[in-house]
C-alpha cells in the first residue's frame, strides 16, 4: 500500500481508538487504494447546485 | 425431485392460496410438505440458518382452524415463508446482529414480519445471508450446486428456487434482493425507498436499505408486496402514501407503454457484461416491443457515477451503525465486515455529503427521464451465477468501486425488479431489470406480468 495512504489510515483508525488487524492493510491495499481514487474521482463530479438529497423538516417529527 | 409431496413444494403463492381459499388445501399438509422438501436437500443448499418447524406447524394448525371457520384473510393465509437473518423474528436468533438465547426472545418481530403474520402467513424460519459473524457453509446456488446464489440474501435465493418456502423476505442496499433473484431466476423486488418498513432490520446503510419480496413468480411477488407494503411511524423513513391493490396489475397489456433503455449505459458496461446475457435481455425488450410497448433511448449521465456515490453512502452509514462494535468487529469480523469498517474511516463528512449531491443529481435526472417513459429496462446481473472458487472473498466489495447495474437504484429510491428472461446455454438464470417511477410498483408488476405470462419461464425446475 501507497505509505501515505497507510499512515492516514492508521492516524484516522487511532482517532477512532481502532488499530487495523494485522496483515489487513496489506491484504486489503488494492482495493483500499481503489477506494480512495474513487473518493477523488467523486470529488470531481459537477453537482452543480444540487443540495443533499435528504431536507430537514423541523415540523415533522 | 426429492420430498414426499414433490408437487405440492413447486406450487405457486397464487396457485396455493386459491386451493387453501377452496379448502381444497391444508395448510398443515403444505407446511408438512415444504419442511420435508427442507430435510430433503437443505443439506446440500444450506439455505437456512435457524428452522422453527414447531412453531411453523402449530401456526398451520391454527390457520387451518381459521380458515375452516371461514375466517379467510387473504393470499397470504396459510402461506409458509422464510425471512433473511437480518430481519428480527421474534423468539429467534438474530446473527448479524449477535441476538441469540434471551436477548432473542426479548426483540419483537420486524414491521414486515408482523405483517406477513397479521396475513396469516406460516414462518419457516430465517435464511442464512452472506457475511455472518459464525461463517457457515454459503447456500448453493439450486440450478448448479457448485455455483453461489448471489448476495446477501443468498438463502433467500436458494429457498425460494429450490422449493424450500413459498416465498422470503430479503433485502437491498446495493443489490442484495436483485442479485440472488437474477442468479437463481426468482423475481426479487427492491420496491421503493419508504414503501417497506425498516423496523426491525438490521441497518447496512440506512437511506438505501429496503427490504423485499422473493418470490417464483410475478403475482406471487404482487400478494406479498401487498401484505408487507405500508406506512409504519416505527420508521422514520417510511413514506406514508396509500396501498394500491396490486393484484390489479396483474393483467396481460403493455401496449402504449415507454420503455426506456440506457443504451449509454449499457454501452459502457458491455466490455464487464457477459455477451449472453447482454443477447437475452435485449431479445426480452424486443418482447415487450412486440406485445406493443414503445421503446426508446434515454441517458441518464449519473449512472456511471452512481454506484461509487451508493458505495460511499453505503460504508459511512454502515460504519456510524456499527461504530461501537468496530473494535471487536476488526478482531474477529469476517474479510468483508472489517473492510467496510476501513472504508468507512477513510470516507470524510464532505466526501459523504459530495455522494448525497451526486444522489440528489440523480434523482433530478431519473424524474427527467420519468417524465418521457413509464419504465426502464436493462440488465439485472453483469454474468450469469460463477463459481464457488471464482469468486475471491473481497468480490462482494470491489462490486460498490465500479459501476454496475442494481446500486444506481438503491440510490434514487426506484422501484427496481428482477425479472426471469432466460437461461444461458449452461442453464444458467438470466434476468431482466425493470425500474419504476417512485411509487409505481403497479406499472412494474404489469410489464412483468405481461412477460412472465409470454414467457412461461416459471415452468423450468432446477435439478436439486
Amino acid at each position: 500500500m501507497e505509505k501515505n495512504l497507510e499512515a492516514m489510515l492508521r492516524v484516522l483508525l487511532a482517532k477512532e481508538g481502532l488499530e487495523p488487524k494485522e496483515g489487513d492493510l496489506e491484504n486489503f491495499s488494492p482495493l483500499l487504494e481503489t477506494y480512495v481514487a474513487t473518493l477523488k474521482r467523486l470529488r470531481a463530479v459537477d453537482v452543480g447546485v444540487e443540495e443533499i438529497a435528504g431536507t430537514f423538516h423541523p415540523e415533522r417529527k | 425431485m426429492t420430498g414426499k409431496n414433490p408437487v405440492l413444494h413447486y406450487l405457486t403463492l397464487h396457485q396455493a392460496h386459491k386451493l387453501i381459499r377452496k379448502r381444497q388445501l391444508s395448510p398443515v399438509e403444505l407446511t408438512r410438505a415444504l419442511l420435508d422438501r427442507i430435510a430433503a436437500v437443505d443439506g446440500q443448499l444450506h439455505a437456512f440458518n435457524h428452522l422453527m418447524a414447531e412453531s411453523a406447524l402449530e401456526e398451520a394448525r391454527q390457520a387451518e382452524a381459521e380458515i375452516l371457520k371461514g375466517h379467510y384473510r387473504g393470499p397470504m393465509h396459510g402461506i409458509p415463508v422464510a425471512v433473511k437473518d437480518q430481519l428480527d423474528v421474534n423468539g429467534a436468533p438474530a446473527e448479524i446482529r449477535g441476538l441469540e438465547g434471551d436477548a432473542a426472545k426479548e426483540v419483537a418481530d420486524a414491521t414486515a414480519v408482523r405483517k406477513l403474520r397479521d396475513a396469516g402467513a406460516i414462518l419457516l424460519g430465517k435464511l442464512t445471508m452472506s457475511s455472518m459473524p459464525s461463517n457457515p457453509p454459503q447456500p448453493c446456488n439450486p440450478w448448479d450446486l457448485t455455483r453461489i446464489t448471489g448476495g446477501s440474501s443468498t438463502g433467500s435465493g436458494a429457498a425460494v428456487t429450490a422449493g424450500l418456502c413459498m416465498a422470503a423476505l430479503g433485502e437491498d442496499t446495493a443489490g442484495s434482493i436483485r442479485n440472488p433473484a437474477s442468479l437463481c431466476g426468482i423475481v426479487g423486488l427492491k420496491a421503493t425507498y419508504g414503501r417497506v418498513s425498516r423496523y426491525g432490520l438490521a441497518p447496512l446503510g440506512w437511506s438505501l436499505d429496503h427490504c423485499g419480496p422473493m418470490t417464483r413468480t410475478v403475482e406471487d411477488n404482487a400478494h406479498m408486496l401487498q401484505a408487507i407494503a405500508g406506512y409504519d411511524p416505527k420508521d422514520p423513513t417510511s413514506i406514508d402514501v396509500p396501498v394500491p391493490d396490486y393484484a390489479k396489475a396483474l393483467k396481460e397489456n403493455v401496449k402504449g407503454m415507454v420503455i426506456g433503455v440506457p443504451r449509454h449505459f449499457i454501452e459502457a458496461m458491455r466490455a464487464k457484461t457477459d455477451p449472453e446475457v447482454l443477447s437475452l435481455v435485449d431479445e426480452s425488450i424486443r418482447g415487450m416491443e412486440s406485445l406493443g410497448a414503445r421503446v426508446q433511448e434515454v441517458t441518464i449521465p449519473t449512472l456511471t457515477t452512481a454506484t461509487q456515490a451508493n458505495g460511499v453512502i453505503y460504508y459511512n452509514e454502515h460504519y456510524a451503525a456499527y461504530r461501537e462494535e468496530a473494535k471487536t468487529a476488526i478482531q474477529t469480523g469476517a474479510l468483508a465486515r472489517r473492510a467496510r469498517i476501513y472504508f468507512g474511516v477513510l470516507t470524510s463528512a464532505a466526501d459523504y455529503m459530495q455522494a448525497q449531491r451526486i444522489r440528489s443529481k440523480l434523482k433530478s435526472e431519473c424524474a427527467e427521464v420519468f417524465q418521457k417513459i413509464d419504465l426502464l429496462a436493462l440488465p439485472c446481473q453483469m454474468t450469469t451465477a460463477p463459481k464457488f472458487e471464482e469468486v475471491a472473498p473481497l468480490d462482494t466489495l470491489w462490486k460498490h468501486v465500479q459501476p454496475e447495474y442494481h446500486s444506481p437504484f438503491n440510490l434514487a429510491g426506484l422501484p427496481a425488479m428482477s425479472l426471469p428472461c432466460g437461461f444461458s446455454k449452461f442453464n444458467l438464470p438470466v434476468a431482466l431489470q425493470l425500474v419504476g417511477k417512485p411509487f409505481d410498483e403497479l406499472t412494474v408488476f404489469r410489464a412483468a406480468y405481461t412477460y412472465q405470462q409470454r414467457m412461461k419461464w416459471p415452468d423450468r425446475r432446477p435439478p436439486i
